[in-house]
């Protein structure tokens, strides 16, 4: 008896230690993804909670101030202003860049490259459009300086003093339209390899099928084309509302959020307190309403991504 | 028979010029801007051919009185040194990550997806200022690596979930095969499963290489001096007052231009890699 008990026990022992293999695996391996996030990612937005209720500023001594950040929010005069601005940069730029690639990409990827079979000519500008998006975010945001600026060195100033014109100062007057021009193409060229592989999955023969029974090239691009890009559409839209309300680093390369606040957004706003103005604690405060909204727009992404389908179960139980 | 061949070269319904004529009007909103970029590095304030635009390479350009700036050579290669080490840790750390949430079973497994996707859309900037405070306790300010170690924190969420894409689209028979062989889950993974991911490590790698070589703001916020990497002697080209250009213009078109080159090279060499979907999208 006591023998047997002993095997069972043994046998217990080696199903734990098995089954702790296999637990410790998967963490072994992603124990460095796991350190870093927590140090990097976990830690800071402790910090940040922490921070939003204290009067951190540069001198580094934090003193415990209850909701004062959060009422100081709810009590600038410019918050109604900045969050309008941030509304019309983001709406703009998701209606404008989303549209825009849809466009550019059924020219290129199905009346080029499909209708008229002219693959090279639809590479050729697919790569055109590809080039904002590899460009280093600081080169591509001072090309517009160089096009909208003064008239020493700007295109269009130059142009219209050629033509005997006033020179512009486009960046106190239209400043705002500015920003959007050069972010709606940016995001724009983000969005056209996924847009045009999405397009090229229309299988070809159900196009020559249409074609034969009489279809035009809008019809078909309508109701077959189309509806492959309804995916890659959702997924853009989506990540272009979340990068835009994040969006500071092109504000702060372009416009700095001026003239007179006119491009500062909400997110530019708090880069503003915490780097320029050293404002940490009120910084942080402004930074959890942001957060709150990225949580819900990622709770958004994971119903309509459909996460938890594609995870399932692995095949294998080694 | 040639002109059988030529006929059907020619096969092709005609009318293309129409939408490539289209094209090229919109295309102009990104061709004429860069062009202008090119024009203006190789031309005087006169507006004839020059090539003094360039000296920057060779030597120091001044920006003020008694401040100049050193020789370009130096952020490029600060800056490949910064791209270099963000892919070099990317890459990694992404694939020993991404291959358990693919291929193994383990408690807390889908929880970690949801993390994983709402981790991806976080804002930097709201992390910002617990940032400046990190670094400054960890004595990490002013030192790239800290910046490194920021960069890729923020970065390793939609890589990690990119390439488990990759992983599961790796056909089970082979690992299947290699552990019926005796071979350990590690030494699988190593041995048969990362060489059948290639290509998606690539995408991984030259995207993390891309966005360590063109990262501007993170720099900008904790490395002081005007030469530590490329993005941060292009900036210091303007006054950070007034936005004013403290260097004749043609030199700042030449130096954004300096930046480009190496992208358009890598462009090249990696196109396939590049013209891949990026599922996940990028963030700004």
């Amino acid at each position: 008896m006591k023998h047997s008990s002993k095997g069972i026990d043994k046998s217990v022992m080696s199903d734990r230690r098995a089954l702790l293999r296999k637990q410790a695996f998967p963490y072994a391996m992603m124990a460095p993804f796991l350190i870093l996030t927590f140090i990097f990612v976990v830690i800071p937005i402790g910090m940040m909670i922490y921070y939003s209720f204290t009067d951190m500023d540069f001198m580094m001594k934090p003193k415990f101030v209850g909701l004062a950040n959060y009422k100081r929010i709810f009590a600038y005069p410019a918050i109604g202003k900045i969050l309008q601005q941030t509304l019309i940069y983001v709406g703009v730029n998701v209606v404008f860049s989303v549209l825009g690639s849809i466009f550019i990409v059924i020219i290129t990827t199905y009346y080029l490259d499909i209708v008229y079979q002219r693959k090279n000519l639809g590479l050729l500008f697919r790569i055109i459009w590809l080039i904002p998006d590899l460009t280093p975010t600081i080169v591509f945001m001072f090309i517009w300086r160089f096009v909208f600026g003064p008239s020493e060195y700007g295109l269009i100033n130059k142009f219209l003093i050629f033509l005997h014109l006033e020179p512009i100062d486009f960046f106190t007057r239209n400043s705002m339209a500015l920003l959007l021009l050069s972010t709606c193409l940016r995001s724009a060229s983000g969005s056209i390899i996924l847009f045009s592989s999405a397009v090229s999955q229309a299988p070809e023969h159900v196009i020559q099928a249409a074609k034969v029974d009489g279809a035009s090239p809008l019809k078909i691009c309508f109701k077959i084309v189309l509806p492959y890009l309804k995916w890659p559409i959702t997924q853009k839209t989506l990540w272009t509302i979340l990068g835009s309300f994040c969006a500071y680093e092109s504000i702060k390369l372009l416009t700095e959020g001026g003239p007179m606040g006119s491009t500062t957004t909400y997110a530019y706003y708090i880069y503003e307190n915490a780097f320029k103005y050293q404002n940490y604690g009120y910084g942080s405060a402004l930074s959890v309403f942001l957060v709150a909204m990225s949580i819900t727009l990622g709770l958004i992404m994971l119903r309509v991504f459909q996460v938890d389908k594609q995870m399932r179960k692995p095949r294998m139980d080694i | 028979m040639k002109k059988v061949a030529l006929m059907h070269a020619d096969d092709r319904p005609y009318g293309a010029w129409k939408y490539v004529l289209l094209l090229l009007l919109i295309s102009s909103v990104v061709l004429i801007p860069y062009g202008w970029l090119v024009l203006q590095s190789f031309t005087n304030p006169e507006g004839f051919f020059t090539l003094e635009n360039w000296t920057f390479m060779t030597q120091e350009t001044m920006i003020r009185h008694g401040v100049s700036l050193p020789v370009a050579t130096k952020p490029m290669l600060n800056s490949l040194k910064f791209a270099t080490l963000m892919a070099l840790c990317v890459v990694p750390v992404t694939v020993c990550a991404a291959y358990p949430l693919s291929r193994t079973d383990f408690i807390g497994r889908k929880l970690l997806a949801r993390l994983l996707i709402i981790m991806d859309a976080f804002p930097q900037v709201a992390l910002l200022t617990s940032f400046i405070i990190l670094l400054s306790k960890m004595h990490l300010t002013n030192k790239l690596i800290g910046v490194i170690f920021l960069k890729v924190a923020m970065y390793l969420p939609g890589s990690i979930w990119l390439m488990k894409g990759f992983f599961d689209h790796i056909n089970w028979d082979i690992e299947w095969a290699a552990i019926v062989d005796g071979a350990s889950r590690f030494k699988t993974f190593l041995r048969v499963i990362v060489p059948a991911a290639k290509p998606g490590i690539a995408v991984i790698l030259v995207n993390s290489f891309l966005s360590g070589w063109g990262e501007y703001i993170l720099i900008s916020i904790f490395m002081r001096g005007n030469a530590t990497t490329m993005s941060n002697f292009i900036s210091s080209m303007l006054d950070a007052e007034d936005g004013k250009y403290l260097v004749p213009a043609g030199i700042l078109a030449a130096a954004c231009i300096a930046y480009i080159v190496p992208v358009i090279i890598i462009f090249i060499f990696a196109q396939k890699t590049l013209l891949e979907v990026r599922q996940g999208g990028s963030k700004q």
